[in-house]
């Protein structure tokens, strides 16, 4: 017998929160190195949710679900990006709070200096290096998950990185 | 990668791991999951009162009709839906939910004095971008992730501002919030479905889809009613002719990465986003006749536009630029004042270019000195977002914002 529309939203609900107890934290630490601040990163979050939510019943593989939150989270934050820049300008004159004395550590600047210059570059190559370097993805799996060619996530890689390496020694 | 890549990754690395362990830690994953239940429940209060309120068909608010469809308060996915809401601002605007009720259309938050005269608002089915005018309307897109039932739309805006035309739902919007653009008898859409080729789409003067063409990657585009041009692949654009569905031929530029593009000037018109240039291309030959260099960061999704023997360049750095399309030098250059961008631009029908500096602000820039000649304020206060897409025609400028679906348009007089 077919599920009543009660159960299956249910389920639906069982499902997506119990994602959301497990996914949450890591996809807040990706979104956050896609935007510039937390509770833009934590809003990022929730509209995956909500979207991964609203489409539960289209979802052809739930074992999936995880995937797609986490491209979710990439367009999210891609998305938010574009339009907190159209009005805060946040990419040229983000603030930084400075560093407390205590962090002022030997590698804790440089690590700092790194972040900011991350979030300064062009969103494609910073994409490309979250996914490569926190998420641990595959060239293969950039390419598919951008919808870009292999050659393009490397020739962004190396700007990217060239461009971090440059700015990190002009800083130094 | 060399010696000097290895090293920073490793620091990349480290950095990454520091960062996102903080955030981690900071974030309280109870206290989002209570806002997460909250949302999904508000969801379904507002099912509820669609539903209670799907037997009126027809409303009359305040003298303006409303359509309303059972279809558009029910979100269904792959479905036409046909005009939500219309209505023009009044000095008693006042501000309201986001949420739409069945018996309180919504309406843009406004106070009078800010704003222009004469501005009207038309409600799209979710936050998009505003394309141009063509045959006959004003084009915008829905991204998937925030239309009614989970699928893009590309929308007809009424030449009045009050009403949206059509709504037509299309296979695999871009993420990247492409603009439509007309190319001949078309208005093209950027369309990319995983496993799926890239490819725009064709729409016709009303709205249905009557062809596509398929790229290895989709991007900006430019043309007029005699045909156009597309991003093909990283390095290449393709000609389309003047019924806005067939392939003329393919231009390649190596050691490109194109973003935007603009025709006019008798050239092609291509920004290098690779070395920060604008290429200048012989849409004959194809071969590249003049090079500028910007000094600013191109960027893949920024629309550049051509316009009284220039070409205007936006850039990442916040700052126009206008670059003459015969010395190939730049002559003038403007940042935004307060942090704004410039990442929408449009060219009236007088050669001025328009352009949004900053939040909820329309300038009208000279197009030769990019001197601001006025400044409109639509909106004193977006909620999140920014304008998506500026169009100017002979009697309106339109400013999509990239929140709430709204369009807000004024006369020019």
């Amino acid at each position: 017998m077919a599920d009543s529309p009660v159960v299956q939203l249910r389920d639906r609900e069982t499902a997506v929160v119990a994602l959301f107890a497990t996914h949450h934290a890591r996809l807040v630490g990706l979104a956050r190195l896609l935007v510039d601040d937390l509770p833009t990163a934590e809003d990022v979050v929730q509209e995956a949710f909500t979207a991964l939510y609203q489409r539960w019943s289209r979802l052809r593989d739930p074992q999936a679900a995880g995937s797609y939150l986490q491209s979710s989270v990439l367009n999210g934050a891609r998305s938010s990006l574009r339009r907190r820049r159209t009005v805060l300008g946040l990419v040229r004159e983000k603030p930084v709070p400075l560093p407390s004395a205590e962090q002022i550590a030997v590698g804790h600047e440089t690590r700092r200096e790194v972040i900011q210059s991350l979030r300064q570059l062009p969103g494609r190559q910073r994409e490309v290096l979250v996914l490569r370097y926190y998420l641990d993805l595959s060239e293969a799996e950039i390419a598919a998950t951008l919808s870009i060619s292999r050659g393009s996530v490397k020739k962004h890689a190396s700007r990217a990185l060239t461009t971090l390496s440059a700015r990190l020694e002009a800083a130094q | 990668m060399n010696a000097n890549h290895d090293d920073i990754t490793r620091t990349l690395i480290e950095a990454m791991r520091e960062e996102v362990q903080h955030a981690m830690t900071v974030t309280n994953t109870p206290e989002e999951l209570r806002k997460f239940r909250h949302t999904i429940e508000q969801g379904r209060k507002r099912r509820r009162t669609y539903a209670a309120t799907a037997a009126a068909a027809v409303m009359v608010v305040a003298g303006t009709a409303i359509a309303v469809k059972e279809s558009d308060r029910a979100p269904r996915s792959g479905q036409i839906t046909v005009p939500l809401v219309s209505q023009t601002a009044t000095p008693s605007a006042k501000p309201s939910d986001s949420t739409p009720t069945a018996s309180v259309p919504p309406v843009a938050v406004a106070t009078p004095s800010a704003l222009a005269a004469g501005i009207a608002t038309a409600k799209a089915d979710g936050p998009g971008v505003l394309g141009m005018s063509a045959l006959g309307s004003v084009w915008g897109v829905q991204e998937e992730q925030y239309a009614t039932g989970g699928t893009g739309h590309v929308y007809r805006l009424d030449p009045t501002g009050q009403k949206i035309l059509s709504t037509t739902a299309y296979a695999g919007p871009d993420q990247d919030d492409l603009p439509p653009f007309q190319v001949g008898q078309a208005v093209l859409v950027a369309s990319t479905t995983p496993g799926k080729p890239s490819a725009y789409l064709a729409f016709n003067a009303t709205g249905n889809e009557i062809g596509s063409i398929p790229v290895a990657r989709v991007g900006l585009g430019a043309g007029d009613s005699t045909g156009g041009w597309v991003l093909s692949d990283t390095d290449s654009i393709s000609q389309i002719d003047a019924s806005g569905t067939k392939v003329v031929k393919v231009v390649t530029l190596p050691g490109t990465e194109i973003g935007g593009i603009a025709v006019g000037g008798g050239s092609v018109w291509v920004a290098d986003q690779k070395q920060n240039r604008l290429l200048r291309v012989d849409p004959t030959s194809g071969t590249i006749t003049g090079t500028a260099e910007i000094g600013g960061v191109v960027d893949e999704f920024l629309p550049i536009a051509y316009s009284h023997g220039a070409v205007f360049v936006p850039s990442q750095d916040y700052e126009l630029r206008r670059v003459d399309a015969t010395t190939m030098k730049i002559t003038a250059v403007v940042s935004t004042p307060s942090g704004g961008s410039w990442f929408v631009i449009s060219v009236g029908p007088d050669g001025d270019i328009w352009a949004q500096p900053a939040q909820g602000v329309v300038d009208d820039l000279d197009p030769v000195t990019l001197a601001t000649k006025r400044a409109i304020q639509l909106q004193p206060t977006l909620r999140d977002g920014g304008t998506f897409g500026v169009v100017a025609t002979s009697s309106r400028v339109y400013e999509a914002d990239g929140v709430d679906g709204y369009v807000l348009s004024f006369p020019l007089s």
